[in-house]
C-alpha cells in the first residue's frame, strides 16, 4: 500500500493507517529535524508535535499523493518554532545525556554524518530536505520560500563542501599512514 | 554544453529529474569528458550515501502511539487548573527520581541551577550515565498493541512486570482521553477510584487528539512509575508535557494509584 492510499484511509479516521504512515516516514523525518536542529531531543519533540498536528489536519490535505512534502513542511515549521524557543533559553550547564536515537547505519557513514553536522544551517537544511526527506527541488523551494534556483545552488555548494571535508579527512588519514 | 553547465546539472541528472533533451546532452558530454566523469562518479556516490544516511537514525521513541484517539470536542480546561494539587509533590519527587534512579530522560527535564559544588556532582553523575549508556540494550516490544522501542537503562525490572505496568498505564491514558470515568475507576486503586468519583474532571482530558510515548519506567520500594511523554490538542500550542503514572501491584497485575503532570 502506498502513502496516498494510507492517507485516504487516515482521512476517513483510520488511526491504524495514520500510524502506518508515521512508521514508514518517521526515520527520514526525524533525520531531517535532527539535521536542522542539531539536538536529538529537540528533533524528537518537533517530530512528535508534527505528527500530532498532521493527524489533526490530515483532512485538509487535498492531494493524498503529496503527503511527504506536506508532512515535511509541518516538521520544518515545528523546527522553526523549536529554534525560536531555544534561542531564548540561557544555557547554564549542559547535562550530558543519551541521544534520542540509535545510529543504525554503517560505521563508515559516521564521517559523513559529522560532515553534514558541520555545514551551516542553510546548507544542512537543503541536504536534509533533498536527501533525508527525499523531496523535489520545487517542493523544497516552496517549503523554504526561496526560488528553485537558490535551492539548486545551495545543494551544489553543500555537496561541494561535503566532498571537500570528506576528501580532507581521507588525505589526513593517508598522511598518517 | 560545457563543463560549467554540467556542474550545475549533475545533481538533477543523477536524481533523474532532467527532461529527456537536457539529460541526453549531459550524457553526451560525460562520454567525452574525463573530468566531468570523475565529478559525476563522486557526486553519484555521495548522493547515494546521503540518501542512506537519512534512514540511519532510529528514534528512541515510538510514534505509532497506542493512545492515538479522536473524540468530539467538549469543554476545554487548562492543565494548570486540573493538576495543581499534585504539582508540589511532583517537584520533590522528580528530583528524587533523577538522583536515585539516574533516569537520563527525566534528568533532562529537571531544572538544575548548578552552583559550583553541584557541578562536580553532575560530572560524576555524567560519568555514571555514560557507563550506563554503553550498557544500553535496545529492542522492540509490543506494548498496548503498538510496537515500541524499549531501552533498558537498568536491568532491575522484571520483564513481565515491566510489560504489565506499561500496558496498564497506557490503558489509563486511553480512558482519560475517551472520557470513560468507569474505565478509569476500574484501572485504579480504591483510593484513586474514590478521588476520581469525587472530582472526575481532574482526570479527564477529552476533546483532543493525543500522542503518547512511554519515556521511562522505574521501580521504587515496590511502587512502579511510568513516565509518558504526551502531546495533545487540548492546549494546542506548546502541547508537550509529561504524565507520571504511579502503579501498585494487585495480584498478578497493577492498578494505578496516582497520576501527576509535569512539564
Amino acid at each position: 500500500m502506498d502513502d496516498a492510499m494510507l492517507v485516504r484511509s487516515a482521512q476517513k479516521g483510520d488511526e491504524r493507517a495514520f500510524a502506518a504512515l508515521v512508521r514508514r516516514n518517521e526515520r527520514r523525518l526525524y533525520a531531517t529535524a535532527y539535521s536542522i536542529l542539531g539536538s536529538s531531543w529537540d528533533a524528537s519533540d518537533a517530530c512528535q508535535d508534527a505528527f500530532l498536528e498532521a493527524w489533526a489536519k490530515i483532512g485538509t490535505l487535498r492531494d493524498p499523493s503529496s503527503f511527504r512534502p506536506w508532512m515535511v513542511r509541518i516538521v520544518v515549521n515545528k523546527c522553526h518554532t523549536a529554534h525560536r524557543k531555544t534561542r531564548r533559553l540561557v544555557v547554564v550547564e549542559a547535562v550530558p545525556e543519551r541521544e534520542a536515537h540509535e545510529f543504525i547505519g554503517p560505521e563508515s557513514a559516521l564521517d559523513l554524518a559529522e560532515a553534514v553536522r558541520l555545514l551551516d544551517e542553510n546548507h544542512r537544511t537543503v541536504i536534509a530536505l533533498r536527501y533525508f526527506s527525499d523531496l523535489r527541488i520545487d517542493d523544497i523551494a516552496g517549503i523554504l520560500g526561496v526560488p528553485s534556483g537558490t535551492v539548486k545552488s545551495r545543494i551544489n555548494r553543500a555537496l561541494g563542501r561535503l566532498k571537500d571535508s570528506l576528501g580532507a579527512e581521507s588525505t589526513e588519514v593517508h598522511d598518517e599512514l | 554544453m560545457n563543463c560549467r553547465d554540467i556542474d550545475e546539472l549533475l545533481e538533477s541528472y543523477i536524481r533523474g529529474e532532467l527532461d529527456d533533451t537536457t539529460a541526453s546532452g549531459v550524457a553526451d558530454h560525460l562520454e567525452t569528458c574525463a573530468r566531468c566523469r570523475v565529478a559525476y562518479e563522486d557526486t553519484r556516490v555521495l548522493v547515494g550515501e546521503l540518501i542512506d544516511l537519512g534512514d540511519a537514525f532510529q528514534p528512541a521513541r515510538a510514534w505509532s502511539a497506542p493512545a492515538l484517539a479522536r473524540h468530539a470536542a467538549r469543554e476545554r480546561r487548562t492543565a494548570q487548573h486540573r493538576w495543581v494539587a499534585v504539582a508540589a509533590t511532583f517537584a520533590a519527587l522528580s528530583l528524587v527520581s533523577a538522583t536515585l534512579l539516574a533516569v537520563p530522560a527525566l534528568a533532562r527535564q529537571v531544572k538544575i541551577l548548578p552552583v559550583a559544588r553541584e557541578i562536580a556532582a553532575l560530572e560524576r553523575d555524567a560519568e555514571q550515565l555514560s557507563d550506563q549508556v554503553e550498557e544500553l540494550e535496545t529492542r522492540l516490544a509490543e506494548i498496548g498493541g503498538s510496537e515500541m522501542v524499549l531501552v533498558e537503562t537498568e536491568p532491575v525490572l522484571d520483564e513481565a512486570d515491566n510489560r504489565a505496568a506499561q500496558e496498564r498505564a497506557m490503558e489509563f491514558v486511553r480512558a482519560m482521553y475517551a472520557g470513560d470515568v468507569g474505565a478509569l475507576q476500574a484501572l485504579a486503586t480504591g483510593d484513586l477510584a474514590a478521588r476520581i468519583a469525587d472530582r472526575p474532571a481532574d482526570y479527564l482530558r477529552t476533546g483532543g487528539v493525543v500522542f503518547a510515548q512511554i519515556n521511562n519506567i522505574s521501580e521504587m520500594e515496590g511502587a512502579y512509575w511510568v513516565f509518558i511523554r504526551m502531546s495533545d490538542t487540548v492546549e494546542f500550542t506548546d502541547s508537550q508535557f509529561q504524565l507520571n503514572i504511579s502503579l501498585e501491584r494487585d495480584g498478578d497485575g497493577f492498578l494505578v494509584s496516582a497520576v501527576e503532570m509535569d512539564a
